[in-house]
């Protein structure tokens, strides 16, 4: 991907996953990594902030004999997601507003 | 690499990361080797990304989260007491017992701030009184009683400049004190409200 993914747009997206359903680190990697290239050192600290700041909560489900630690949304994480879609809506427009001009005077042909 | 290699290094990494946050970096991998199961071991370990790596994330985000920390202890003064008292009046009077325990706790805190001043005011006085003597003692002519006065001046000075240090200090200490007493009170109550609705 040739855009840059800031920690604040994890952070949302990581909000976003787990505003669907409760899930496992391993798994939240998986479908992180569907969306973008992340290795497991960036996302396990970003977990960790996030539930150090209130916004995640742990606990332990036992699966196939061994212990999985599932987290869920807080919350406080819950109003942070509402928050982090809003200010992204927001950011989408402009920037679509940017982009797609680009394309409208290439069409028309309007230079210089 | 195997698994087992990875977690000893890791784990050598993470010796002087605190325990707790070892013990659940080291969890979190465990369970992500697990789940990836034996055929996928070598992708887990690409995924996880080099020990040393992992470590470092982890350490930079611990430092930049204490660094945010202190700074937050910084800015926890005047200002802070003063939101909090805020917050405590915004409150619904459907608190009485707690406004009363905040303006009693407020007089009380004002009390013991306005003595504290009042002790460093006391300090500065020791301080005047030992320039006045010091001068007075220099500038008029040379008597023995110069010496006394000096003598004085400079056990003035001390004693000041001690009981001066003293009072900040206890003035920072009963602030940071009030500071959290204040905040706990306010989330106590706040709690409260919402237990109400």
């Amino acid at each position: 991907m040739n855009f840059q993914l800031g920690s604040a747009l994890l952070d949302a997206c990581v909000l976003a996953i787990l505003h669907k359903e409760d899930t496992y680190g391993y798994k939240l990697t998986q479908e992180v990594k569907d969306m973008m290239e992340v290795s497991e050192s960036t996302l396990y600290p970003v977990l960790r902030r996030l539930t150090r700041e209130g916004y995640l909560e742990t606990y332990d489900q036992e699966h196939m004999g061994r212990n999985r630690r599932y987290y869920r949304l807080s919350d406080r994480g819950k109003r942070k997601y509402k928050e982090y879609m809003e200010e992204w809506r927001s950011f989408k427009r402009k920037i679509d507003m940017v982009l797609e001009r680009g394309d409208e005077d290439d069409k028309t042909g309007i230079h210089g | 690499m195997t698994r087992q290699e990875y977690m000893d290094e890791l784990c050598r990494c993470l010796y002087d990361v605190h325990d707790q946050e070892r013990i659940d970096a080291l969890r979190y991998c465990e369970e992500y080797f697990d789940e990836a199961g034996l055929e996928h071991e070598q992708q887990a370990i690409e995924d996880l990304g080099k020990p040393a790596k992992f470590a470092a994330q982890l350490k930079a985000e611990a430092a930049i989260r204490s660094a945010e920390e202190a700074h937050k202890d910084d800015k926890r003064s005047f200002y802070d007491v003063g939101k909090i008292f805020i917050g405590i009046l915004a409150l619904p009077i459907a608190l009485p017992l707690l406004l009363a325990a905040a303006m009693l706790m407020l007089a009380f805190y004002l009390t013991v701030i306005l003595l504290i001043i009042a002790g460093i005011l006391l300090a500065l006085c020791g301080v005047t009184v030992f320039v006045i003597l010091f001068f007075s003692a220099v500038f008029m002519p040379f008597t023995a009683s110069s010496f006394v006065r000096i003598g004085i001046g400079f056990i003035l000075l001390g004693i000041s400049v001690l009981f001066g240090m003293g009072m900040t200090q206890a003035l920072r200490f009963v602030v940071s004190w009030f500071t959290a007493m204040a905040t706990k009170l306010y989330y106590k109550a706040k709690e409260g409200k919402r237990n109400e609705i």
